[in-house]
């Protein structure tokens, strides 16, 4: 089989002060993929 | 005539009887117990010596008897017991066809029968854009310094589970993940590593061409939510790894009075199986 799935993940990085955040940064992962596999079943 | 096949019946005559007489009836009588063993699955069983066994059971009947009405029902062109049609029994009496089904006979397998696929999925997952340009300031890279991704646990084994609603249409649910560490162009370190993971639903139309070999086409869904882990000396804010090495790799410790945080968010995604991949079934197995 193969497929392919288009997925991204928004991200930010910030620095944590003890609990109060102070964002420095914004971006996104873009997680694009495709899979390749072989699969071996049992038929019931 | 009465001609017995085997050793004992010609004993039975005495050996006063013919020795030429004797090795044509043993001769007729070996090609009659072939042709009887052919007859049945269950006439292979019987050999010369269980059928004199049987008969000496029966007082009625004895061994020559019991070999000349075989051997009579052969030369003569009688139809014998055929056993491919005996009625399937155990020991009960009870035929198979009228016992009564069991409760997976007869509310389970209904359902699951020829339908229900379990099965492993060796699986290979390449990232299509791993690396951008090394700008920060234009806002290029991935996310502040990291330009890079490297991907991780490419390679794996999934479980399965599939269920064909009709004979052209299926609906298939596995679990998969994609993971990746991070890089730094700065630096060239890493802060930790990128993973998404979730399950996967899809719906193959297939179209059987014979009855081993039916390609599919599929279309999916593939809600996943995405994590980061980080590594411990970036996440407390040392330097570098060897700097958190240099104080002992404290869990926890902060090097200054700040942590430094990424937080990823979940995605989701249509899919489509471009490619008719041929499904390759072998009785109980299946190959996709």
């Amino acid at each position: 089989m193969m497929r392919q799935i288009d997925l991204t993940s928004k991200a930010c990085f910030y620095y944590d002060y003890s609990g109060e955040r102070e964002l420095q940064s914004e971006g996104e992962f873009t997680m694009k993929h495709t899979t390749f596999g072989i699969t071996l079943s049992y038929v019931f | 005539m009465n001609i017995s096949y085997n050793r004992s019946a010609c004993r039975s005559y005495g050996y006063s009887m013919h020795g030429a007489r004797c090795a044509v009836a043993s001769r007729i009588g070996a090609a009659a117990l072939t042709m009887l063993c052919t007859l049945g699955p269950n006439a292979g069983a019987e050999t010369p010596a269980a059928t004199a066994d049987k008969a000496a059971e029966s007082p009625q009947q004895s061994p020559d008897l019991v070999n000349t009405q075989k051997l009579d029902s052969v030369s003569t062109g009688e139809a014998l017991p055929d056993d491919n049609h005996a009625e399937p029994s155990f020991e009960a009496g009870v035929p198979l066809r009228d016992r009564p089904p069991s409760f997976y006979g007869k509310h389970i397998d209904p359902l699951i029968g020829k339908r229900l696929t379990v099965g492993a999925r060796m699986v290979e997952n390449k990232l299509k854009e791993t690396s951008r340009p090394a700008n920060r300031d234009d806002g290029l890279t991935f996310l502040g310094y990291i330009n890079e991704l490297e991907p991780l646990d490419e390679s794996g084994v999934r479980l399965v589970v599939g269920y064909r609603l009709c004979p052209y249409l299926g609906v298939e649910f596995s679990h998969d993940e994609v993971a990746a560490r991070t890089r730094n162009y700065n630096t060239g370190l890493s802060d930790g590593v990128l993973r998404l993971s979730g399950p996967v639903f899809a719906a193959t139309l297939s179209y059987p061409v014979t009855d081993k070999l039916s390609p599919y086409v599929g279309l999916g869904y593939a809600p996943w939510s995405a994590s980061f882990e980080h590594d411990d000396w970036w996440h407390l804010d040392y330097d570098s790894p060897e700097a958190y090495e240099a104080h002992g790799s404290p869990k926890g410790v902060l090097y200054e009075d700040r942590s430094r945080c990424i937080e990823v968010g979940d995605d989701s995604a249509v899919f489509f199986s471009p490619s008719a991949w041929p499904t390759a079934s072998t009785g109980t197995r299946n190959w996709t």
